[in-house]
């Protein structure tokens, strides 16, 4: 029954198409729905309980709350109505469902660097919920099925296709991804934003892109493509006299720094160091990350094991404990590497260090059991 | 009627037996042997040799699966991408055999839940034993214990897993003289 209510309902609102749509102006438009309008509305927030339930959403409640200011701050006249969720997936990725949820992944806020950048993010998908895109894509989509498929994949959470043939978020048009560049840039304006960290949001994804030789993420994938909405953003932000608005590197940083530590260590979990390379190889990283982050980035290297990689990890877990002393990852992985090489006397330092530091260390056993065997001399 | 044509010389190869069968290990059965280990196999259960390894089940294989695999230094790790060696330590091999589990099994990996990870005896040498849980798609919660270790030929991964209702802790102690009596 599920799979059939779709359909019945893309057939009931491929059937309305003379409804003018126009963009809600404020709150109050959001208490005045079209019937066509409302079904989609439904089957949005259907889509937003499936998402609570998956388990894939990332519960920081002061970082949410965060989000919804940076939205509230450019889309005042919505009084709080626009949500802001964020979804629990590496993969880099943003989108808006019809009724105002906007979703963000962790992988895309690890890899902003300031408030302006978020908001650049945002201010694009509340456009798209605003002028309500999701409705006019629909009357344009021709193929339902094509529309649904690998939705799950493309936000970063398998097996949730069935409901987003009704939500129409998956491929705008390139017009109405332009009016979202457009419009959200004049919202950015509008609320003080430094708009010169418009383009470089795209910029370094890019780049990130590039490197890892993987298909565009989804929030970019749509016309027009990446390079095209860098130099749309440009464009935009030439024409402005000044750029000099607000950045917001350190109230960012501020309420990211526990997920993007987290995020380092799903990558590598999953042993995707390449893309914690990426991450902590930019210029300036360490300038957002805590110092604790050398530690993952030694790990990085560690699994990449190319040609002088263990003298780089080796250094990078050195400078960890110089400059965060009380991090015990790092004297692990120093005492793993002197073992490795036979240093007893430096092993069992840096093994007891680690164990000082943290007494109930999940890996407890194995350090237990390697120092065991240096005394036997196994 | 091509298709038609080609799905009936399927279903008669399979028919003649060139295909893995399923055999019932009876006591006369019990010590398996190949190129790289041995292991006396749980009598009464059904054993299926393939490509992959040997897969061992009583009741089905949803209900429990033991699953015995060798897999040579290169390419060990085939979803990660990463290579085993004769070197690498018990709580290398146990973070790599996680990574690749979950990289194959996407859909779980909010709720992969480690519950214990630490050093094991296996084949006369020191191994890794890591005992985790997860939820299925649809909701079914199932827990699972790999043990691994390598030697000089390349990487072994003994893997368990049943429901965690009931069933994993039913055949646990199989699961773990089966282990036991891995040689290498």
């Amino acid at each position: 029954m599920r799979h059939i209510l779709p359909a019945l309902a893309i057939a009931l609102l491929t059937a309305c198409e003379t409804t003018p749509i126009t963009p809600m102006q404020g709150y109050e438009d959001m208490q005045t729905l079209a019937p066509e309008e409302s079904r989609l509305w439904y089957s949005a927030a259907e889509l937003d309980q499936q998402l609570q339930k998956s388990g894939s959403l990332y519960k920081d409640e002061d970082l949410r709350a965060y989000l919804e200011a940076v939205m509230h701050k450019l889309y005042p006249e919505y009084d709080g109505a626009i949500t802001v969720r964020i979804v629990d997936s590496p993969s880099l990725n943003a989108f808006a469902l019809p009724n105002g949820s906007i979703y963000i992944n962790t992988g895309m806020l690890s890899r902003l660097e300031n408030e302006a950048q978020v908001a650049t993010v945002l201010a694009h998908e509340g456009v798209h919920f605003t002028n309500k895109h999701s409705w006019k894509q629909r009357r344009n989509v021709k193929n339902t099925t094509a529309f649904s498929t690998g939705f799950g994949m493309v936000i970063g959470i398998p097996g949730l296709g069935d409901l987003i043939s009704l939500s129409s978020i998956y491929g705008y048009s390139k017009d109405l991804e332009r009016e979202a560049d457009a419009d959200g840039f004049r919202r950015l304006q509008a609320a003080g934003y430094d708009v010169s960290q418009a383009p470089v949001t795209f910029e370094f994804l890019l780049a990130e892109v590039e490197a890892l030789d993987i298909d565009e993420p989804y929030f970019f994938s749509t016309h027009p493509a990446l390079e095209d909405r860098i130099n749309n953003f440009r464009e935009l932000a030439r024409q402005q006299a000044s750029v000099n608005g607000y950045k917001g590197a350190e109230a960012y940083r501020s309420h990211v720094d526990k997920l993007q530590l987290e995020l380092l260590a799903d990558y590598l979990e999953l042993s995707q160091q390449q893309s914690v390379l990426l991450i902590l190889e930019r210029q300036g990283a360490f300038d957002r990350y805590p110092p604790s982050a050398w530690y993952y980035l030694g790990e990085a290297y560690r699994l990449r094991n190319e040609a002088g990689d263990t003298e780089r990890s080796v250094k990078a877990y050195q400078t960890a404990i110089e400059q965060s002393p009380g991090f015990a990852p790092s004297y692990r992985a120093l005492g793993l590497y002197y073992m490795k090489n036979n240093d007893s006397l430096q092993a069992e330092n840096y093994f007891s260090k680690y164990l000082e530091l943290q007494p109930d260390a999940q890996d407890r056993d194995y350090i237990e059991y390697y120092r065991t065997s240096l005394k036997s001399g196994e | 009627m091509k298709i038609t044509a080609v799905t009936i010389v399927l279903v008669l190869v399979l028919l003649s037996g060139c295909a893995p069968t399923w055999v019932k290990v009876d006591n006369t059965g019990r010590n398996y042997r190949n190129e790289h280990y041995s292991i006396t196999l749980p009598a009464g259960w059904m054993r299926l040799e393939s490509d992959d390894g040997l897969i061992l089940s009583k009741d089905g294989i949803l209900l429990q699966i033991i699953s015995i695999q060798f897999r040579p230094h290169k390419d060990t790790f085939e979803k990660i991408k990463k290579d085993s060696s004769a070197t690498m330590l018990p709580s290398e091999l146990a973070q790599l055999s996680i990574a690749e589990l979950k990289a194959s099994q996407e859909d779980n990996l909010p709720s992969l839940e480690i519950l214990h990870n630490a050093p094991v005896g296996l084949g006369g040498r020191t191994g890794f034993d890591v005992h985790l849980r997860y939820k299925t798609k649809a909701g079914l919660r199932m827990d699972m214990e790999m043990r691994g270790v390598v030697d000089n030929s390349g990487f072994y991964l003994l893997k368990y897993s049943a429901p965690t209702l009931h069933y994993f802790e039913r055949d646990r102690q199989t699961y773990e003289a089966l282990t036991e009596s891995l040689q290498l």
